[in-house]
């Protein structure tokens, strides 16, 4: 996607400054360092590898994507770099504390949004909850006195924050689990399923808040089946297979498995049987349906630069043209390409 | 360390246990199993020694107000702090709680003092209540000791709670051993039933048992006897039951981050 950072207008941006972020990320040293870690569970004929070898690093700042279909060992991973679970082979550090052996230096370091409807005491206001695992995370009372109310209104729950949490919704448990996360002020986040049960207008604000942190030098790990966050945010993608590291790219590299750069659907008003000869090399036609309208055709492009809009746009100026949809390959587009080559 | 640190670390601790106290509390006031445990439970035990006991004498009707007091806390006690960890993690809170930088048995202990807080709260005015509305004859306790000792049943009943809670949740047997232990003890502890009186082979049990001593050190000191053998026995026990739930509670997410047979998440 070399060439492509003016394609998808809802992502060059980002995309670029996430590029940026690498470069200047490159003579960082790692919040997280993976090496060769395994886990297993279970034993004799029961045995079950969850992570085989895996081995990665996050840098100071640097977003990474941890992505894999389910069963593919992600959840274990978080789980050791959280100090839930240990490893049963293989090394895990956090700026260099190893998080078997220094787990308190490890966990003074490291914030942890779960997600979800659980996790939270239901009976207690977000306030307390709040208030009590920020506790437990070591932040202290005159920090929390100011910090809390701070954090609350980052995640827009100040109105909410003295109800109980039964009578929260599933998106103000998700901001309330992200204030807790955030609230001690962690070098390094760990973020599973971070907008699951957000609307579209929370999730763009979670979004925000965590290139924020990107900005403050937050490193993140990041679990997320809604590949939006991922395009948004990472820098880099790890893709997990089967407990093993199956790809560890910079995102626009992972993003380029799409196999095409973008979709461009044509609606043109009278049948052009001859139009498809004409296309520049490499664009295919995905797509074709006739209608009383006219012609639909979904063209794929392989890449986008000047010389393809060029030969496209004299293409159409022929045509009636009444309807031209552009959009950037999706990265679940990707994410699905991988998995279909890897099996 | 610094002496502001160590304050500043002590305000930390004593800030998680208070909250994790309020918390339970908070709990178990939303749960109608309390009012059974607290408050009708002590008062049919009371109503039925009292009003079934001929020719009781002052000091005879406070060994039986201890009794019922201690047989009702210990009830309340098994089940409301039992269950701590096991809701936790019904939750999903205990793996927050046991990855944080604080000591995740703090918390435990909290929500026993909190529990135990409300329980014998709510026991003793029960047992208050009916006193005043029967007026039986009774010695009266000496306010300081009487502190001491229901103190040391609030610090006992946290710490068994810490080792009990450990247990419900590495078993899944946990209904069924809670009954063991409320029936158990309330025949074995000697708080009912005098001790004496259970077959030879049994009457040891209620030695081990820190609520038996706290019985005889609470009716020794509203006889005028104060018994500080027992107390102090009670103190052995108690400090025995923390060690034994710390160590139980070590193992228990030992266990669970290496063997990962408990879902902390």
């Amino acid at each position: 996607m070399a060439d492509g950072a003016g394609a998808g207008v809802c992502v060059a941006g980002p995309r670029r400054g996430n590029v940026e972020g690498i470069r200047k990320l490159s003579t960082s040293r790692p919040a997280i360092e993976v090496v060769g870690v395994g886990r297993t569970y279970g034993s004799g004929a029961k045995l079950l590898t969850a992570l085989d070898d895996v081995s990665f690093t996050v840098g100071e700042g640097e977003i990474v994507a941890l992505l894999g279909a389910n069963g593919a060992g992600k959840t274990t991973l978080v789980k050791i770099l959280s100090t839930l679970l240990l490893p049963t082979a293989g090394r895990v550090s956090v700026f260099g504390a190893d998080a078997v052996d220094r787990v308190k230096q490890v966990r003074r370091q490291v914030g942890v949004v779960f997600g979800g409807d659980r996790g939270l005491y239901t009976r207690l206001s977000g306030r307390e909850n709040l208030r009590f695992f920020g506790m437990l995370a070591g932040v202290s009372r005159a920090e929390l006195r100011s910090r809390a109310p701070a954090m609350l209104d980052r995640v827009g729950l100040v109105d909410a924050a003295d109800r109980r949490v039964e009578t929260y919704s599933r998106g103000m448990r998700q901001r309330l689990h992200i204030a807790i996360g955030l609230l001690p002020r962690p070098r390094v986040l760990l973020l599973d399923e971070p907008t699951i049960g957000l609307d579209p207008a929370e999730a763009q604000r979670l979004r925000g808040t965590v290139s924020q942190l990107r900005r403050d030098g937050v490193s993140v790990l990041l679990t997320s089946h809604y590949l939006l966050d991922v395009e948004r945010l990472a820098d880099r993608v790890v893709m997990l297979r089967a407990g093993e590291v199956a790809a560890d790219l910079p995102l626009d590299d992972f993003a380029s498995f799409a196999g095409y750069a973008a979709t461009v659907t044509v609606t043109i008003r009278h049948p052009l049987p001859e139009l498809e000869p004409l296309l520049p090399a490499g664009v295919d036609v995905v797509a074709r349906a006739e209608t009383v309208e006219g012609t639909t055709l979904e063209l794929r492009l392989p890449s986008w630069g000047g010389g393809m809009f060029g030969q496209l746009g004299s293409l159409l100026d022929r045509a009636d043209v009444t309807d031209v949809q552009v959009r950037a390959a999706r990265l679940e587009e990707a994410f699905t390409s991988f998995l279909a080559r890897q099996a | 360390m610094g002496f502001a640190d160590i304050v500043r670390r002590g305000g930390t601790v004593l800030d998680v246990v208070a909250m994790s106290a309020r918390m339970r509390i908070f709990e178990l006031l939303a749960t109608p199993a309390t009012l059974v445990l607290t408050v009708i439970q002590p008062a049919v035990l009371l109503l039925v020694v009292l009003l079934t006991g001929e020719g009781l004498t002052p000091a005879g009707t406070s060994a039986l107000v201890t009794g019922v007091l201690l047989t009702a806390f210990w009830g309340a006690t098994v089940r409301g702090t039992g269950a701590v960890l096991a809701r936790d993690r019904a939750q999903g809170v205990l793996a927050r709680t046991v990855t944080g930088t604080m000591d995740a048995r703090l918390v435990v202990v909290g929500k026993g003092l909190g529990a135990g807080l409300l329980c014998i709260g709510q026991i003793a005015l029960t047992i208050a209540a009916i006193l005043l509305v029967l007026r039986p004859p009774m010695t009266v306790w000496h306010p300081g000791w009487l502190v001491v000792g229901l103190a040391l049943a609030l610090l006992s009943g946290a710490t068994v709670g810490l080792l009990i809670a450990c247990l419900f949740v590495l078993t899944r047997y946990a209904m069924q051993i809670s009954s063991v232990l409320i029936y158990g003890v309330y025949v074995l502890g000697g708080m009912l039933i005098p001790p004496e009186m259970l077959p030879g082979p049994l009457g040891w049990l209620s030695s081990v048992i820190s609520l038996h001593w706290l019985q005889e050190f609470l009716t020794g000191s509203a006889t005028g006897q104060v018994d500080l053998s027992s107390l102090s026995m009670a103190v052995v026990l108690t400090a025995g039951y923390a060690v034994a739930g710390s160590l139980l509670f070590t193992r228990m997410v030992t266990r669970a981050r290496s063997e990962a047979t408990l879902d902390l998440v």
